[in-house]
Order: structure tokens, then C-alpha cells, then sequence
């Protein structure tokens, strides 16, 4: 009896095991999942049990689902090709992204994608922050892009762009750039910081950007556009080489701003226009510039 | 030796039964409390802060009329009924609220009740109706919260006498009706919406009826079909931006919207005003750029 005992127990133990082993495979998709910096990505991405990785859980995120960031950590580099949020309330969203792209935003026609509380770092050998391919609408909400190589947030896409209570800082060509290589993308920009990058918002292209309650410092230029319209708000630009740039057929529109310290307030270039409301403060730069005309506020 | 025993069951029952009694009057499942508390992990039925509850509707339940309920961390949580005076609060967490039919958070409370919440993100999945509706109540406050993918709006006030609406820091986006729309009831409505986004609805903000005002500054439209719309009632816009929508700023059916300091451009049409609407400028908007720009029915001096 002694000796039938422990081949009992083994023979126990071996079938609840068989059917651990059997059961997690493919965890159901769910319209909330969680990361969490001591996750795993062989959980099911719930609450109780969260994922390590952005890529992982939104794999297992239905399609108008959110993402829940737990607590602060890297979450890795992500492909987004659905509607989804990823939301790091409370929390931040690291994104580190040594090489290529930190979150590219490849999605439907119609899909709605929103960040929030992310923090996403180059490290300054990543090549784009956010790059936005497709999709109908991109929201990106108190996240920080710092550290890229080429370009912090790059919207090449027909969407609409919206960065609210965001920076960005550190990048080698653009900050945010709107209308690389697309033909219609427009974007709002309110309350954003661009420092230290080549350009710390470029519009390009035939696309429209409102700029409200913004900041652009440090930058070789503050706001650029080539050939696109642009129309700046309550915003200052301060300490860049060229605060305010209006390149080939641009309209760069500007209105209760604070241009200053800058190597040259504002200049266009190449036939662009810089129309003042009349209301604006340009002082204190080496060359203030002029702008091309003046228009009466409505 | 009968009578003995038998005092000796009495005295026995007597003490359970108080015991019982005890046992009652210490557990709190029955009472309701000023705070209560909800967790992603919550699985208690007292909603104290060491045995949250995991979803709202119960806190709720649990919650005296002027209490608040706490929200400990990022989860699904709704969607519930409100028919008191309480504040849902989460500061530093996403608390979600996941509606796939009707409305999220309805509230349905008293008239002198004040209501208010912060920090929830709300989700209404492409199928549900409205996010938060609020029905009646004296007073709601909206503070950082997200309200999008209903298919009918995000956020529908129905006041009715004096009632009101606070909204602050908040998203209204990829709405199919409207993002915030305020009606009118029997009597004044006021509203104040302060730094809101509203992207990608039918009309970004509506304000609808008469006696209803609503003053709207420091926020984005962008996208909608009509950014800003008002039909038979007072909207006023400060520094504000009204971009990439088909309609900018639209003041209709005898309305008035009174526009300050405030971008308007890349719309189809930049500002309009149809059926004997109003739409008055303060002389110093920016209004370029869109297809057509519009003209204001009137200028009115700063005072």
C-alpha cells in the first residue's frame, strides 16, 4: 500500500496539470485589457492578470477598445491598426524605442485612435514618436515625445491630428510635422511645448493647422510651413533661430502671440505669407522681421 | 430540573441572539457610508477602503446622498444610475465606464442635488446611446473625463428651472449626434464648458432652446459637422478654436452666439447664421482660411 501511494498523488497531480497547460492558449479578446510593469504577455491581459506590453495586450483588445495602463513602466514600441485608446491615466505610458518608430498608427478609414499619458523616448536612435499612417483620427493627450532621430509626432496621413497638453522636445528634425507626404491631413495643436527640435511644428503640403496656446522654444524654427495654411493663436515662440517661418505658397496667419528672442522674430521666404492680426508683440529679436501684410481681425 | 434546563436554553438564545443583533449593527453591507471605495480587484460588498467593491452601481448604492465614491485604480466600473447628490471621483486613474445599449450614467436626482465627476473615461463602443444623460438634478460638474464612441451623443443635459452644467478638461469624440448637446426644460438653463475637446461628432457642442446660455472658452472643435451650434438660445465663445469642421460656429433659429478672441478656420463654412439667428463678434476673432469664411451678423464693442 505504502509503495501505490505516491503514484497516486503523482497520478493526481498530473491531470490538473495537463489541463493548466491546456487551457491558456488563446485568452478571448476583451474591450478593456491592462498592462501592468510587473505584467506578463502569457496573461490574458486582465485586470488580475495584465500584460507586460502594448503590442501584447492590444492584440488581445477588441477593436473600439482601450487600453489601461496600472502603473509606470516601458510598454515597447506598438503597431496600432484598429480603433483603440490607450489611456496611462495616473500613470505613465512608456514607449522606449531605440530603432524605427515608437507607436505607428496604421488603422481603418473610420478608426479613432487616443494616447494618453505616454511617455515615448527615442533614446536618440528611434527614428519617428508616433508616426501616423492611416486612420480617421488621431487624439494625443499629455504625452511627452522626446529623443528621435527624425521626427517626434510625423502625420503622413489623411486623418485629423489633435495634440493637446503635450511636449516635444529633443527631436533632430521636427517636433510635429502635419502633410508628410499626404494631400489633405489637417491638424489642431493647443497647448503643446516644442523645444529643441529642428522644427518645433512644421506644416507641409496642402494641409491646415491651428496652433492655440502653444510654445516653441529653442528650436532652429519655431513654427514652419511650406506651402500650407496655418493659423497661430495666443501662442509664443521664444529663443529659436526662426520663430515663426512662412516658406513657398504657405499662409502662416498669426494672432494675440508673443514673438521674442528669437534670431529672427518672423520671415517668409519664397513667396510664403505671414499675416499679422495686428495684434501680436514682436520684439526683442536680433531681426524682428515684418510680416508680408495685415489683416482686420472679424 | 425541567425549569432549569429551560432557563439555561433561554439564556443560550438570548446570547446568540444578541450576538446576532451585534453581528448586524458592526456589518456595514447595511449602512451607508460617506465614502465609499471601488477597485479593479474589489470583490466586497461594504465598498470600505479595504474591502472596495468592483463596480459603481454598488458603491452607489452604498453611498449616503452627498457622499463620494473613490475610485482606486484604472478599471471598467459602470455603467450605473445616479438619483442622489454624490461625486464620483478618480484622481490619478482612468475610471472606465463600458455601455453596449443605452446610457452609461443616467442621472435621475432630486432638485437640489449636485452631482459631479472626475476623471472617468467613458466608452460607449459605437452601439450604446449616450454617455452621460442627465435628466434631472440641480446641478452636474464634469471634470477631466472622456466621453466618445456613442452612436447617439456624449453627453445630453435635459435641465430643467435653473438648472446647470459645469464641464472642465474634458473629451467629447467620435460622437454620432453631438458631443455635448444642452436642452432646455421648463425655465433657465446655464452651463459653462471650460477647455473641452470635442472632435470627430455630428456637432461638437449644441446648445438647443430658449432660456438656455451656455458660455464656452479655452476648447477645440475640430472635425464635426458643426463645431459649435445654437438654435434658439445664448452661446458665448472665448478663445476658443473652431477648426476642420463643415460648419464652424452656426447660430440658427433666433439665437445668439457672441464670439471673442477666437480662431476659426480650415472649416467648410467658418461661421453662419440661418433662420434668424444672431451671430455677434467682438471685433478681434480670427476667421481665415476656411472655404468660406462667413460673415457675423453683427459687431458689438468689449465693454
Amino acid at each position: 500500500m505504502k509503495r501505490f501511494a505516491p503514484i497516486l498523488v503523482s497520478g493526481l497531480l498530473a491531470f490538473p496539470l495537463a489541463q493548466a497547460l491546456a487551457a491558456p492558449p488563446s485568452p478571448t479578446p476583451q474591450t478593456r485589457t491592462y498592462v501592468s510593469g510587473t505584467g506578463n504577455d502569457s496573461n490574458a491581459c486582465t485586470v488580475s492578470s495584465p500584460c507586460k506590453s502594448f503590442s501584447a495586450a492590444l492584440a488581445l483588445t477588441v477593436a473600439g477598445g482601450e487600453i489601461y495602463v496600472l502603473n509606470s513602466a516601458n510598454y515597447g514600441v506598438v503597431t496600432i491598426n484598429k480603433a483603440v485608446t490607450i489611456n496611462a491615466e495616473g500613470a505613465t505610458g512608456g514607449v522606449l524605442a531605440p530603432s524605427g518608430a515608437g507607436i505607428t498608427v496604421s488603422a481603418g478609414a473610420n478608426d479613432l485612435v487616443t494616447l494618453r499619458g505616454l511617455d515615448i523616448d527615442g533614446a536618440k536612435s528611434g527614428s519617428v514618436g508616433i508616426q501616423f499612417t492611416s486612420g480617421r483620427a488621431l487624439n494625443v493627450q499629455k504625452t511627452t515625445v522626446r529623443n528621435f532621430v527624425n521626427t517626434g509626432i510625423n502625420s503622413a496621413s489623411n486623418g485629423t491630428l489633435i495634440v493637446s497638453d503635450s511636449a516635444v522636445t529633443n527631436n533632430g528634425s521636427n517636433g510635429i510635422v502635419v502633410g508628410s507626404g499626404s494631400a489633405s491631413a489637417n491638424a489642431t495643436i493647443a497647448r503643446v511645448t516644442a523645444t529643441g527640435n529642428g522644427v518645433g511644428i512644421l506644416a507641409s503640403g496642402a494641409v491646415n493647422v491651428a496652433i492655440t496656446d502653444t510654445v516653441t522654444g529653442n528650436n532652429n524654427y519655431g513654427i514652419g510651413a511650406s506651402a500650407a495654411a496655418v493659423m497661430v493663436r495666443s501662442s509664443t515662440a521664444a529663443s529659436n533661430a526662426v520663430g515663426i517661418a512662412a516658406d513657398g505658397t504657405a499662409v502662416v496667419r498669426v494672432s494675440q502671440s508673443t514673438v521674442a528672442a528669437n534670431g529672427t522674430g518672423w520671415q517668409k521666404t519664397n513667396g510664403g505669407q505671414i499675416i499679422s492680426y495686428g495684434n501680436n508683440n514682436v520684439a526683442g529679436n536680433t531681426t524682428d522681421g515684418t510680416p508680408s501684410s495685415t489683416v482686420a481681425l472679424q | 430540573m425541567f425549569r432549569s434546563i429551560g432557563m439555561k436554553q433561554i439564556a443560550k438564545s438570548a446570547l446568540v441572539a444578541s450576538a446576532t443583533a451585534l453581528c448586524f449593527a458592526a456589518s456595514p453591507a447595511n449602512a451607508q457610508a460617506s465614502r465609499t471605495y471601488v477597485s479593479a480587484t474589489g470583490n466586497g460588498n461594504s465598498c470600505t477602503a479595504v474591502s472596495p467593491c468592483k463596480t459603481l452601481q454598488t458603491a452607489i448604492n452604498l453611498t449616503a446622498a452627498g457622499g463620494e465614491v473613490y475610485v482606486l485604480n484604472s478599471a471598467n466600473y459602470g455603467p450605473v444610475t445616479i438619483n442622489k447628490s454624490l461625486t464620483i471621483t478618480s484622481e490619478g486613474s482612468a475610471a472606465g465606464l463600458l455601455a453596449t445599449s443605452g446610457a452609461a450614467i443616467t442621472i435621475s436626482a432630486g432638485t437640489t442635488d449636485v452631482i459631479n465627476l472626475r476623471g472617468l473615461d467613458i466608452d460607449g463602443g459605437g452601439t450604446a446611446s449616450i454617455g452621460i444623460q442627465f435628466t434631472s438634478g440641480q446641478s452636474l460638474n464634469i471634470q477631466k473625463t472622456s466621453v466618445r464612441n456613442f452612436a447617439n451623443s456624449g453627453i445630453v443635459f435635459n435641465g430643467t428651472a435653473s438648472d446647470t452644467l459645469f464641464i472642465l478638461d474634458t473629451i467629447a469624440a467620435n460622437n454620432g449626434n453631438n458631443g455635448i448637446l444642452v436642452q432646455a426644460g421648463s425655465g433657465p438653463v446655464n452651463g459653462a464648458f471650460n477647455r473641452i475637446t470635442a472632435s470627430g461628432n455630428g456637432a461638437g457642442i449644441l446648445v438647443s432652446g430658449t432660456g438656455v446660455t451656455v458660455a464656452i472658452t479655452d476648447s477645440v472643435l475640430d472635425s464635426n459637422n458643426y463645431g459649435i451650434g445654437a438654435s434658439s438660445s445664448a452661446v458665448l465663445v472665448r478663445n476658443s478654436t473652431v477648426a476642420h469642421n463643415a460648419v464652424g460656429i452656426s447660430a440658427d433659429q433666433s439665437s445668439t452666439v457672441s464670439v471673442v478672441q477666437s480662431t476659426v478656420t480650415g472649416n467648410g463654412t467658418g461661421w453662419q447664421a440661418t433662420n434668424s439667428g444672431q451671430l455677434a463678434t467682438y471685433g478681434n476673432n480670427n476667421v481665415n482660411g476656411n472655404t468660406n469664411d462667413g460673415t457675423p451678423t453683427t459687431t458689438i464693442p468689449l465693454e
